[in-house]
């Protein structure tokens, strides 16, 4: 429940510091990848989308940016995810083409588990929402279109642990 | 131009939404042999050896009883200890000349009698023992030991008595340790008295009856209620989401091709090329040589560290890693090659957390741990162990 509070705070925040400036709206087309494969087969490649809304503050080196958006992790034998993401972060502009992020958000994850024995299936849903954290890099090609690179760690507490998920996203990004 | 840009985007949208969602997951399926569920609720005794409450109290008093061997300091609870899941915790056993439980056991003067050359296994749900992954088993034939060598509890337990380093000591020989430990037993009221009720007549100390005895006991040494039992039988929070993603894990990494069904074994031996224990000063060349090892029961895995033949993994994550190293080609046997290992090896992923806790959902620590007080004897309960 906190962390519902969390969010919605933050969306507000994000939209009240944003109206006072020109807004920029892109679309993100995300490849994800598990970082994790090596250790956990649970999940291998994912696809996702993102909108994002974002706003020069002073220079226009620095900017704040609010994204929502979806991914979904495909079949590895047994799982799949389906998740919604928000992420707020600030970019700097380094040079005229490069860029590099930094955002907070969470994840809200929805993993399906299906295992199919002789006798009986088990079918389970798992939800959670799990706080993130982004580091990404970007490169403007032209003035509308983007490719991004971008780790997003995903912290879960479980049995007294603090379990880290870690994906990696290749974006393709088109500012409207 | 901008509404062309927009549709197209709308476009791309609506296509990326119907691929990924007519990805839809089909789920893990599991071979009918390798699948895995929970443990019965009772026990199939063999026709000839029915359980009555008189049997397995006689059974009980004879496991802790060290009139069994031959120095009358061990007895099979000095290694079957329920402190340990009915193991003893130590890497190699000591039995004769040892004084001591668990981590403190230790012989009394060292190099005179050797190890037991294999770690002890577990004795709770070995009632079990020989199940298929269906779920049937036969206790008259059930397997017994790393390298099969026996079948059923009742011949099982006459062995140890026998077994020099294990009971028999330098007293007897083997060719007479079980007749002299009857004519003790004969010699004992309490006992002429107990086996007459339980079996009849007045020749009722006899080997067979000894190890129907003791048998009887050991089939109610079980561990039926697991997490993963209640799972399966359909308490879906019964395990947790972490054992959950193990047990998936578990699958896929083909950990369930050796250790299927509900016991999690196939009571056949695999070649793994597990080094030997130093201790041993030979090399444990397993069923029939081939350096092949019966496949142990995960059930109760929790309780019963150190691991493998040898009790040289001191914890799951040591048996993780060790099968990590197998994947990476290592030998780690000199007397076993790469090429010879059991090609249902097939770990891909196996140091995770999720395994072990997978792992930990197997163990049921509610089955009985009672000591009896004294026994028949009259000799120190459970042998020299303080
Ligand atoms: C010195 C320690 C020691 C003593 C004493 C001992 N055992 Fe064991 N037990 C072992 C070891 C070690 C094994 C495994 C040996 C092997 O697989 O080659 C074993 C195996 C077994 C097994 C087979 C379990 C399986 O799943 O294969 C049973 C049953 C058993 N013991 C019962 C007994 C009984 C009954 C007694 C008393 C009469 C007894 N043991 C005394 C150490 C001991
Ligand atoms: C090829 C068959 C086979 C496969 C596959 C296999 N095991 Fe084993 N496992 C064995 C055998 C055989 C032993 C005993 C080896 C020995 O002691 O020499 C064993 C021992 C163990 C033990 C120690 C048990 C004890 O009581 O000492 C654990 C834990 C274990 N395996 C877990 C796993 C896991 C987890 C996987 C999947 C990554 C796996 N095994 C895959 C056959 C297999």
């Amino acid at each position: 429940m906190k962390k519902h509070v969390f969010i919605c705070l933050l969306v507000v925040a994000s939209q009240s510091a944003l109206a006072q400036q020109p807004l920029r709206y892109t679309i993100w087309a995300d490849g994800v990848l598990n970082a994790q494969l090596p250790k956990s087969n649970l999940y291998g490649l994912g696809a996702g989308l993102r909108a994002e809304v974002s706003m020069s503050l002073r220079s226009t080196k620095n900017a704040f940016f609010t994204q929502v958006g979806y991914t979904r992790f495909f079949e590895k034998e047994a799982f799949t995810a389906n998740i919604g993401l928000l992420n707020v972060g600030y970019r700097y502009q380094v040079g005229r083409a490069f860029s590099a992020s930094l955002g907070v958000g969470a994840q809200y994850w929805r993993e399906r588990m299906r295992v199919r024995f002789p006798d009986y299936v088990i079918d389970e849903t798992f939800t959670n929402i799990l706080p993130s954290a982004t580091v990404g890099l970007g490169w403007r090609i032209k003035t509308r279109y983007h490719i991004g690179l971008e780790n997003r760690v995903l912290f879960k507490p479980e049995n007294g642990r603090l379990s880290i998920r870690d994906n990696v996203a290749l974006s393709l990004g088109y500012t409207l | 131009m901008t509404t062309l840009k927009t549709f197209s985007l709308f476009a791309s949208i609506l296509v990326f939404g119907t691929t990924v969602y007519s990805c839809q997951s089909n789920g893990l399926e599991v071979n009918p042999d390798e699948s895995i569920g929970a443990l019965p609720q009772a026990v199939i005794d063999p026709a000839d050896n029915p359980r009555t409450p008189e049997k397995v109290a006689l059974g009980k008093a004879l496991f802790y009883d060290p009139i069994l061997s031959g120095d009358k300091d061990v007895s099979c609870a000095t290694c079957h200890h329920p402190d340990f899941g009915y193991g003893d915790g130590l890497d190699l056993p000591i039995g004769v000349g040892g004084e001591g439980l668990g981590k403190s056991r230790r012989f009394r003067s060292p190099g005179a009698v050797p190890f037991t050359k294999r770690n002890t296994p577990t004795l709770l749900n070995v009632a079990f023992n020989g199940m298929n992954a269906h779920g049937q088993y036969n206790p008259a034939t059930a397997p017994m030991f790393y390298d099969l060598r026996t079948q059923s509890l009742e011949a099982q337990s006459l062995l140890p008595i026998a077994a020099f380093e294990e009971m028999r000591g330098h007293v007897f020989t083997e060719a007479n340790a079980i007749d002299s430990v009857l004519a003790r037993l004969r010699a004992i009221a309490t006992y002429r008295e107990s086996f007459r009720t339980v079996f009849g007549g007045n020749n009722a100390i006899t080997a067979q009856n000894l190890g129907k005895a003791i048998a009887a006991f050991e089939r109610t040494l079980v561990a039926n209620n697991a997490p993963f039992d209640r799972y399966r039988r359909g308490d879906a929070s019964a395990m947790t989401e972490a054992q959950k993603r193990g047990m998936v894990l578990f699958i896929q990494n083909g950990c369930n091709t050796c250790h299927s069904g509900p016991m999690f074994s196939d009571y056949k031996a695999h070649v793994l090329g597990v080094a030997d224990n130093e201790k041993l000063g030979f090399s444990d060349k397993g069923k029939d040589n081939t350096y092949a090892f019966r496949t142990p029961t995960l059930r109760n895995i929790a309780l019963t560290a150190p691991y493998m033949h040898n009790g040289k993994q001191q914890s799951l994550a040591d048996v993780l890693t060790f099968y990590d190293r197998v994947r990476d080609g290592e030998q780690l046997n000199a007397n076993v090659s790469v090429s010879q290992l059991d090609s249902l090896l097939r770990p891909r992923v196996t140091l995770s957390n999720d395994l072990i806790e997978f792992m930990h959902a197997l163990t049921d620590n509610s089955f009985d741990k009672s000591i009896p007080g004294q026994v028949p004897s009259g000799l120190p309960v459970g042998g020299r162990v303080q």
